[in-house]
């Protein structure tokens, strides 16, 4: 009951808030600051063709920076390729340092007042560059804007599923803005002020998670975050279980490492609505997955050994439908449990059905979207028990 | 109030409502499965005593004592039967009411006593070969097993069989208390048959037939 109740409590705040706030519109833009680009890559030999055309055909003055951190596939040829291009300059990381040794590489050579991050295997234009601008020029106490992710594909179940989820991190993430609490800088499009960034002192080298602990920081240093909705920012998702697994446990221990490392925020009203209620928050969602997995698992194991008691003393036969007492069954069933659990499942259906509408789409693949609100809180405490589990016996981070 | 703390002072509300109206909805369906059980104990009986009054009255008379009884009996051993899965089913369920699933389950074992000895002297009298078996069960594994096994051997091999069943964990039962010491119980599963055959151990599906006829060793 406690899960329902903490699960209800979370979807009724996002809602309330969302149908409290009056959306600010996003001022123009004045004048052309120029920007930079940097874009680190690792292994992106897939997409990054793709991710470095979008940065070029950008109708907007922007320096790009390509850093290829040590790729063992020919990455680094298909971003020569571009190389005639003045705006673009490619560096090379004789040997793997990681994504934040890679951004940081790039960083230094940064001279323009605005930079953006832009993964390798992300397409961005150029509305989104003018939103996060105008924003940035109006509001001198915001350090960052991000943009709300798009896929490039969504050909498998896994992308499908992905694509559900993305359209609620993106409705989640534009009320966390609202409120200021908005807690990460993603890889796939954050546009920084250049001085702000370089002040904290550029990102964490070795942090699964260096967005997330960017983003962190800069909130530390009494930083503002915002967000644009553009559906110029894409970016690939991973196409099978076993790819998303990889991406999602690796977030999941970096949310770890930050969580640790940036203990004294917890609860801190210096920090105010952040550290009182998003980080715990950051905290908790992930146990709370992880816990209903359990208790699910727990409740399917106990059916399936009654199931095998009773089979094994009278061997297997189907059940036929006369024999079920049906009036037994109806007043069988756990009402304190089932009755808020059916309401909660209502707020968890309009809340997918707002984010949509938020996000401007429409339900394109149902069984993706009853799939998702079934059951990808499972692969989140999955993922979650994984990253504890692989913490806890300090096996090596990956990024990929 | 600032938005934020508005917005979780009106979510805390809600959540609280709605686990209340959980609540709430569980202690009626409580209710409504104590006034189930109530209801199907009346209803038992009320039986019993139909049976006993007929035996009484038809002692002297000239009028066919076991062709009018013995119909009744599936059915008496059906519900009877029906009653103790309840009681199992729903205390589990309960959310406040184990006292009251202890006097349910004291007011069953009485009933069941006491129909027992009706069907025994019915059983004598018309000199049946009906079977009534006390089956013996605490939360073991081998006990649901046997459970198991004896509700497929009523349903599918003799549905005019008796089964008695009595839960070795409850408490304060001195009817229960009696049987174990008659019968010399102390853990599940054990069954009785006719009261003179005690298994104090799991019998098989598969051996129940001999067990139930007293050819199994």
């Amino acid at each position: 009951m406690g899960i329902i109740g903490a699960s209800m409590f979370l979807g009724l705040f996002y809602l309330n808030l969302y149908w409290s706030y009056e959306e600010e519109s996003i001022p123009k833009l004045s004048s052309n600051p120029p920007v930079s680009i940097i874009m680190p890559a690792y292994n992106e030999s897939g997409k990054v063709k793709e991710s470095l055309r979008s940065a070029l055909e950008i109708d907007y003055p922007v320096d790009i920076i390509f850093v290829d951190d040590g790729s063992t596939d020919d990455t680094l040829q298909k971003a020569r390729k571009f190389s005639e291009n003045r705006n673009l300059t490619i560096i090379e990381h004789g040997e793997n340092q990681g994504k934040a040794g890679a951004l940081n590489t790039a960083l230094e050579r940064v001279e323009t007042d605005y930079v953006v991050v832009q993964d390798a295997d992300s397409a961005i234009g150029s509305d989104l560059i003018e939103k996060s601008l105008a924003k940035l020029e109006a509001n001198s106490d915001l350090a960052a804007v991000i943009g709300s992710i798009q896929n490039f594909e969504s050909d498998t179940m896994m992308r499908k599923l992905q694509r559900v989820q993305y359209q609620m991190t993106n409705f989640y993430r534009s009320l966390m803005a609202s409120i200021g609490t908005l807690d990460v800088t993603p890889g796939a499009f954050s546009m920084y002020r250049t001085e702000d960034v370089k002040g904290v002192g550029g990102f964490d080298e070795g942090n699964p998670t260096e967005d997330l602990e960017m983003a962190w920081r800069l909130r530390k240093s009494g930083k503002d975050l915002d967000m644009v909705f553009s559906s110029e920012s894409r970016t690939e998702f991973p196409e099978s279980f076993k790819g998303l697994f990889h991406q999602r446990v690796r977030w999941k221990r970096g949310s770890i490492v930050n969580l640790i490392k940036h203990r004294e925020m917890f609860f801190n009203k210096d920090y105010s609505w952040f550290g009182r209620l998003q980080l715990p928050l950051h905290a908790a969602s992930p146990l709370l997955a992880a816990t209903s997995l359990l208790l699910v698992f727990v409740g399917l194991s106990e059916v399936v050994y009654n199931a095998i008691v009773y089979y094994s003393a009278t061997g297997f036969t189907f059940p036929a439908l006369n024999s079920i007492n049906w009036m037994r069954l109806l007043l069988s069933v756990q009402y304190k449990i089932y009755v808020p659990l059916g309401l909660g499942m209502i707020v968890s259906a309009i809340m997918i059905k707002t984010a949509y509408k938020e996000g401007g789409k429409n339900f394109r693949n149902p069984k993706a979207v009853f799939i998702y609100f079934m059951w990808f809180f499972a692969f989140q405490g999955f993922f979650t028990l994984s990253a504890i589990i692989k913490e806890m016996l300090q096996t090596k981070r990956i990024w990929t | 109030m600032d938005l934020i703390k508005e917005s979780l002072l009106k979510s805390a509300a809600v959540t609280a409502l709605v686990l209340l109206v959980g609540i709430l909805v569980g202690l009626q369906a409580d209710d409504a499965r104590e006034g189930y059980i109530e209801g199907q104990l009346r209803e038992s009986n009320l039986q019993t005593q139909t049976f006993i009054v007929t035996q009484n009255y038809l002692e002297g008379s000239g009028i066919n004592y076991c062709s009018i009884v013995e119909d009744r009996i599936p059915d008496i051993s059906s519900e009877n039967r029906e009653i103790g899965q309840n009681l199992q089913s729903f205390s589990s369920k309960s959310i406040s009411n184990e006292k009251e699933y202890t006097n349910l389950r004291r007011e069953y074992y009485l009933s069941q006593l006491r129909l027992y000895n009706v069907i025994s002297e019915y059983k004598n009298r018309c000199n049946q070969d009906t079977k009534l078996i006390f089956f013996f069960f605490d939360s073991s594994t081998e006990s649901k097993r046997q459970g198991a096994a004896l509700s497929k051997y009523y349903k599918e091999v003799d549905n005019s069989t008796y089964i008695f069943s009595y839960n070795l964990e409850t408490k304060n039962s001195e009817i229960l208390d009696m049987l174990k010491t008659d019968f010399e119980v102390q853990n599940g599963p054990a069954i009785v048959v006719n009261g003179n055959q005690t298994y104090r151990r799991y019998v098989p599906y598969g051996q129940l037939p001999e067990a139930i006829n007293g050819t199994l060793e």
